[in-house]
């Protein structure tokens, strides 16, 4: 909106002013003329009636009155892509009724909104409230929301009044990828690893039971066996191991782009979707390794590279690099494609992949397809930014899908992040994917069947 | 929206657009009144019902036309011209201001509903329709020509029948039926049948055409070989045995039931011969242009059958036929005039694209409350008619403002209302003081001034509140 602000108590200057009648006055002249013309005395009676509209336009005047206004954001700290409500409130706290105020929140640029509107035009009596929610998409970062701006119209709407009013209440939306993450601790869960392999051991689901051998832990000793045949056996349960995950995020400047003007990039969701997965197995004991391919660092042909690790202190090295990730991405190709070669040929030979990739080239495919050559599982989770409400898009998401299909024909465990499904939904899955290929490790020869799991946002 | 399907685009912010849906629905309920109450009073209660079907297909024509998908812009164009004549017509056959006033005043409001007001809109729709026009145009008189040469092919068959004898009158059947063959060959050739068929099918369809065509080529040489027979025939054996029967014959075939059918299946054959290459060509490309030129072919191919369905019974009887088909192709001129001088005003600014609407509302029910002073229809109504029009504007212009503002999503309905309500309170006030006032008038005689001293009086007012207020 544009026009002068005023204080509260302001009388609006004429410049604040709006020429509706205009319109009016040539009615009037009309009438008048044509009622003169026409002999018609009631014609020229009719050439008034314009004027008492005119005359009430020209009677209204306004105030800038007192108004409360407040906003809250729903859900801040939010992870990026999740919708995050907004709740703009304005309490009309003068004691007449204000037939026109008009409400445009302080969005900030560039931040998207998803559903409904941060626009309102109401009329208030006193003592009333108005509510309206809006939804915005959270982006990495944080985001400072301007106070909203009022405009205020006199009856008849002719005189006009605008301002300013800070709100109370929130007044940024903060975005970061460990939102909603469970905290990390130095030695993870009492378990060791959370990938349950067939080798007989401690665990939790049960395996088979055997003859009892001198020190076997009395906990797994089958004490019902031994009240029906007085004879001591011991439980196996499923083993559950520890391993190693290289988690690489693609982060190219292919990827630096998002479904829609003030929507996450690819890079800020796969960030996201790497910060959990990261989470997820760092409380279940395993080591995890972070490359970041696209950008400059100290790892395997330049990429940004964080070494096998566990623990807090992991975990703040691997989101300082996704920070950096999401930011900007190198631009030279060939060292890009050295970088995934590399990140597969330092990961040791029991370590799992888990390449974050968008897929909107080749590139990753190809990568994909190397890895199976040195005999590691491998899992893509691919967030999807394609939009389908273009004729090119459809056209993009066609290709994706057929990289999807190449990566799922090597033998890579592959699971696509359709927008509409939480990302927890989505890891269950990839990581009930990883459980199970590490058990396919453990016991090499066993017949797999690659799938393609699907999840959204 | 309270009624019906919204015709527009609208997005989610934007200064262009139409009012918002209840301020749009106070102006329209206070025009349609003030139609419906003008209709009752001039004694034609069908008003209403008839000018709005009429300006409400024209305006939707518009709309429509203003679409990408050929088949809607087709369709809009086939309402829009037929609609606007016979509006046109409608006016010009009893000319009014309160007929124009009721046709400008609801004009406003279907193109305030269906935002196609703006010059843009109008120009482009007007554009392709011009040239929808000039297609028709020239296929009427490709149709003309070809009834007129089917009468004369007629005239000159019997003709020669009667002259020549029974030999000839088949000659010149075997010669038509040839020409239809020929005729019927080059549609199967040009007809994209087989690309419109299934994929599937594609081989199959091929091979029924090929057939077909070499069916019609031999079916053509045998008929003109037995012409060129006949022919020989009838120079040689003027007084042979098979005169007689063969001239029995022959007036029967030259006859216009069995000529005019096959005249009609070789003039229908080259005119989709034509539509065929024609659509072809336009739709070989796909830029505006060509989509323009496709969508002006279909529409002016349908003008040419309208005018044809509507012309064709009576033009069989009475000449009045041929003047219908005149009228048709000369109203539609006064159609683009008063579209090209809706552009003028536009262009020159004397009016913005988006107060286009409620100012045409609020012109219309103006010169109709001139109109109904002028035809000493009730005061009442007449001040009612002004009031409506200052209703119309502001509850119009409001409504634009919010859009322009707030855009189309947030939810105005109660802030309209209570604006609306104040501009109908304000107009209700205003008429009610007239109305005492023109009685008071009335009661007094010539003691409260003449119309011209009133006129004054008003005048000088509306220079002072203009002075005082800007």
């Amino acid at each position: 909106m544009t026009g002068d602000d005023s204080r509260p108590g302001d009388r609006v200057p004429v410049g604040g002013r709006r020429a509706r009648w205009r319109g009016a006055v040539a009615a009037a002249v009309v009438l008048a003329g044509a009622g003169a013309w026409l002999g018609d005395g009631a014609l020229v009676l009719a050439g008034t009636i314009p004027l008492a509209y005119l005359a009430s336009g020209s009677l209204s005047a306004v105030e800038v009155p007192e108004l409360a206004v407040e906003r809250s954001v729903a859900a801040s700290p939010a992870p990026p892509g999740r919708p995050v409500g907004v709740t703009l409130s304005v309490t009309n706290e003068t004691e007449r009724t204000l037939s026109d105020v008009r409400v445009v929140d302080g969005v900030p640029d560039d931040l998207a909104v998803l559903d409904g509107s941060p626009r309102a035009g109401v009329a208030l009596e006193p003592g009333e409230t108005w509510t309206g929610e809006y939804t915005v998409v959270a982006r990495r970062g944080e985001y400072r929301f301007d106070p909203p701006r009022v405009r205020v119209r006199g009856t008849g709407g002719g005189a006009v009044a605008t301002t300013t009013r800070p709100a109370e209440g929130d007044d940024r939306l903060v975005c970061r990828f460990d939102a909603e993450a469970p905290p990390v601790t130095d030695e993870g869960t009492d378990h060791i690893g959370q990938l349950s392999s067939d080798d007989p051991g401690a665990g939790l689901t049960f395996h088979s039971s055997r003859e009892y051998r001198h020190g076997d832990p009395a906990d797994r000793i089958n004490w019902r066996q031994y009240a029906k045949r007085g004879e001591l056996a011991t439980v196996n349960y499923e083993q559950w191991v520890s391993t190693t995950v290289v988690l690489v995020l693609d982060a190219r400047p292919a990827c630096q782009v998002g479904a829609g003007p003030g929507r996450p990039s690819a890079v800020e969701l796969g960030a996201y979707a790497a910060t959990q997965a990261m989470t997820a197995l760092l409380r279940a004991g395993h080591d995890v390794a972070v490359a970041a391919v696209g950008v400059d660092g100290s790892g395997p042909a330049g990429t940004g590279w964080v070494g096998p690790g566990r623990g807090r202190e992991q975990r703040e090295r691997a989101l300082s690099l996704f920070e950096t990730a999401s930011e900007a991405g190198g631009s030279n190709p060939e060292r890009n494609r050295r970088g995934f070669r590399k990140v597969a040929e330092l990961a040791g030979p029991d370590a799992e992949l888990l390449l974050v990739s968008p897929l909107l080239d080749d590139v990753p495919v190809e990568a994909v397809t190397e890895w199976q050559a040195f005999g590691h599982a491998r899992t893509v989770l691919s967030p999807d930014v394609v939009p389908d409400n273009t004729v090119s898009g459809r056209v993009e998401a066609v290709r994706r899908r057929t990289r999807l299909a190449r990566c799922q024909s090597t033998g890579a465990r592959v699971v696509d992040w359709r927008r509409g499904t939480p990302l927890p939904v989505v890891l269950d899955h990839a990581l009930d994917v990883a459980a199970r290929d590490v058990e396919e490790f453990a016991h090499a020869g066993a017949s797999v069947t690659p799938t393609t799991r699907e999840g959204g946002r | 929206m309270p009624f019906g399907p919204r015709l527009d685009r609208p997005s989610a912010v934007g200064t262009e657009g139409r009012p918002r849906a209840t301020s749009l629905g106070v102006a329209a309920l206070v025009t349609v009144a003030v139609v419906v109450a003008t209709g009752v009073a001039v004694g034609d209660p069908g008003l209403f019902g008839g000018v709005g079907l009429l300006v409400g297909l024209t305006v939707a024509g518009v709309a429509l036309a203003d679409r990408e998908r050929p088949v809607e812009a087709v369709v809009g164009h086939l309402l829009f011209l037929p609609a606007a004549s016979l509006l046109v017509a409608l006016v010009v056959l009893q000319p009014s201001f309160v007929r124009v006033g009721v046709v400008l005043a609801l004009a406003g409001v279907a193109s305030g509903y269906a935002d196609v007001a703006d010059a843009e809109t109008v120009s482009e729709a007007l554009e392709t329709n011009l040239l929808a026009y000039v297609f028709g145009f020239v296929g009427l008189f490709a149709v003309g020509a070809v009834a007129l040469g089917a009468r004369l092919t007629v005239g000159l068959a019997e003709g020669l029948a009667s002259a020549g004898g029974g030999p000839v009158a088949l000659a010149v059947l075997g010669v038509l039926v040839a020409v239809a063959c020929g005729c019927l060959v080059l549609a199967v050739r040009t007809v994209p049948a087989v690309d419109l068929a299934p994929a599937s099918r594609h081989d199959e369809v091929a091979g029924y055409l090929r057939r077909a065509q070499r069916g019609l080529a031999a079916l053509a040489g045998l008929a003109m070989a037995g012409a060129l027979i006949l022919v020989a025939l009838a120079v040689g054996t003027r007084s042979s045995p098979v005169a007689g029967p063969l001239s029995s014959v022959g007036e029967t075939v030259t006859s216009g039931v069995v000529v005019v059918p096959v005249f009609a299946v070789a003039g229908l054959a080259v005119l989709v011969s034509v539509l065929s290459v024609a659509v072809e060509r336009a739709g070989r490309t796909f830029d505006a242009g060509a989509g323009k030129g496709l969508v002006a072919t279909l529409a002016g191919a349908g003008y040419v059958v309208f005018v044809g369905t509507l012309a064709l019974p009576v033009m069989t009887v009475t000449p009045v036929g041929y003047l219908a088909v005149a009228v048709a192709v000369v109203v539609p001129l006064a159609v683009y005039a008063v579209a090209a001088a809706w552009l003028v005003i536009l262009r020159l600014g004397v009016v913005s694209d988006r107060t286009m609407p409620p100012g045409l509302t609020a012109a219309g029910l103006v010169c109709l409350a001139v109109g109904a002073a002028a035809a000493d229809l009730p005061h009442a109504l007449v001040f009612a008619a002004v009031a409506a029009a200052m209703v119309a504007w502001d509850a119009g212009t409001f409504g634009l403002g919010l859009t322009a503002e707030l855009g189309h999503r947030p939810e105005t309905r109660r802030l309209e209302l209570y604006h609306g309500v104040l501009a109908v309170a304000v107009g209700a006030v205003a008429v009610a003081v007239v109305t005492a006032l023109d009685a008071a008038r009335a009661a007094a005689g010539s003691g409260l001034g003449t119309p011209q001293t009133v006129a004054l009086a008003t005048l000088g007012v509306v220079v002072l509140l203009v002075l005082v207020r800007g």
